[in-house]
């Protein structure tokens, strides 16, 4: 199991790598959209799996960064639906679900340790979120044209990462909470997270290299 | 159960949701996705059905006025010339007033030509050929008209020009035919990227309930709505009807 888990782990750095590359590559693709941040989101994301255990060797903790990186992501996202999102109710929709993920991020700050623990609530809570925010662009694109250019609707393919990778990792991260004790159950979760990066970053890099240039 | 045998329950049924999504996903756009190529098919196929009609009804069009424009105009300068070429019988010094006849009628005669060569009518762009219309009607002293153009001209789609030209046209020939207007007035402005025309007379105008109002306006109305163009005909009685025609071009998104 050791060994899957080894391979496994180099090929979420590969689908990281390759999707931080292409968001840089590609960049002339979406420079003028909400997107624009998204190589550096990626950009943190990459260093901090490269870098995140040496942090913790080095300074005693690194789940500060992890939970900046998360706040991050979330507004990154939060704030691309509202861009992408066409429907004036839509909108207003997401500045709701920000609300909501601001509430479960101070339930958060009073309970944990922002600096030597990971925030749950807010990761729970927001991961919820963004899968609401992507039905809601799914149903959008659903009821107009842009249906007839799936391939090249680069957060068509953010939106189906981000709700297999939520939708699987939600399950993941409240089972770790219970039943993290045993080595073999560690290990299993930590293959279905692993194989959840690699398709999330994988869709990332599908909607980059299919994106057409406007 | 055993904490590993739960775990690996609660794996196999989110794996077993995210293929469930996968499917639905895939089912739900692609039938999506075939419905509105369908529709679109459908649409095409009734707007080129539309574009047909409209060409056979402005070439039919055309023809009329070809034939008004020789009897009217041409016809009118050859009878003038007769006459005068029966009188210099008697003067032969106003020849020269024949041959200056003759000359006008040749010169509209040229023009006409001009004008109903295919390939000319072809590449006529919308402004041209209402230009071209409201020249005509000054000519033949149909109605005194004016036409101002304001802004800087947007490159459309042929066939949706040849639509609203169309849509123009029959409200001309309706303002000619039943207004018994003086004046008519056609402005045409372009703020990219919409171009919005408007045309008034000063005629009888029609009750909403009308006979024009019925079918002539439906049939506009479903025109303007082929291309997606907002169309609004307003009128009241002996004060005049105006039309007023909004096309933006479609953006596509971003």
């Amino acid at each position: 199991m050791d060994a899957v888990i080894a391979i496994l782990d180099i090929l979420s750095k590969v689908a990281e790598g390759t999707a931080l590359l292409a968001s840089i590559l590609f960049y002339s693709k979406y420079k003028h959209t909400a997107l624009k941040f998204l190589p550096i989101v990626l950009g943190y994301m990459f260093l901090l799996e490269i870098f995140g255990v040496k942090l913790y060797h080095y300074l005693d903790f690194n789940a500060l960064f992890y939970n900046v990186f998360n706040l991050c992501f979330y507004l990154f996202f939060f704030y691309v639906f509202y861009y992408f999102l066409h429907k004036r109710s839509n909108k207003k929709g997401v500045i709701i679900l920000v609300g909501i993920f601001i509430i479960s991020l101070i339930v958060d700050l009073i309970t944990f340790d922002f600096v030597h623990e990971s925030l749950l609530y807010s990761f729970i809570t927001g991961g919820c979120l963004i899968v609401i925010c992507v039905i809601l662009y799914f149903l959008e694109m659903l009821n107009s044209s842009r249906v007839l250019s799936l391939r090249q609707d680069l957060l068509f393919w953010m939106g189906i990462g981000l709700l297999l990778f939520y939708m699987g990792y939600i399950p993941v991260k409240i089972t770790r909470l219970y039943f993290a004790s045993l080595q073999n159950t560690f290990m299993t979760l930590q293959i279905m997270h692993l194989v959840l990066i690699i398709i999330l970053y994988g869709c990332f890099t599908a909607g980059l290299l299919w994106k057409k240039k406007k | 159960m055993e904490e590993e045998e739960i775990v690996g329950l609660i794996m196999a049924v989110v794996l077993l949701l995210l293929v469930a999504v996968i499917i639905v996903l895939f089912t739900v756009f692609l039938k999506r996705k075939n419905k509105l190529i369908v529709a679109q098919e459908k649409a095409k196929k009734a707007f080129e059905r539309e574009l047909a009609e409209t060409q056979i009804e402005i070439r039919e069009e055309t023809l009329r006025n070809i034939s008004w424009e020789l009897h009217d105009n041409i016809g009118q300068l050859m009878t003038l010339a007769k006459i005068q070429v029966q009188m210099a019988r008697q003067s032969p010094e106003n020849l020269d007033e024949v041959a200056e006849t003759i000359g006008t009628g040749l010169t509209e005669l040229r023009a006409l030509s001009k004008l109903i060569n295919p390939e000319a009518l072809k590449s006529l762009s919308l402004k041209e050929a209402i230009n071209l219309e409201i020249e005509r009607f000054n000519r033949l002293n149909f109605i005194k008209s004016t036409f101002t153009v304001e802004g800087e001209t947007i490159n459309m789609d042929q066939q949706k020009e040849i639509i609203i030209f169309r849509i123009l046209q029959e409200f001309f020939s309706n303002t000619i035919k039943h207004s018994k207007a003086s004046h008519l007035d056609v402005v045409l402005v372009y703020e990219s990227p919409c171009l919005e025309i408007t045309a008034k007379d000063d005629g009888v105008g029609f009750a909403q309930d009308s006979k024009f109002a019925g079918i002539g306006l439906k049939n506009m109305e479903n025109r303007a709505q082929l291309i997606e163009a907002q169309l609004r005909i307003t009128s009241e009685e002996n004060i005049g009807t105006a039309l007023r025609l909004t096309y933006c071009i479609p953006q596509k998104n971003v």
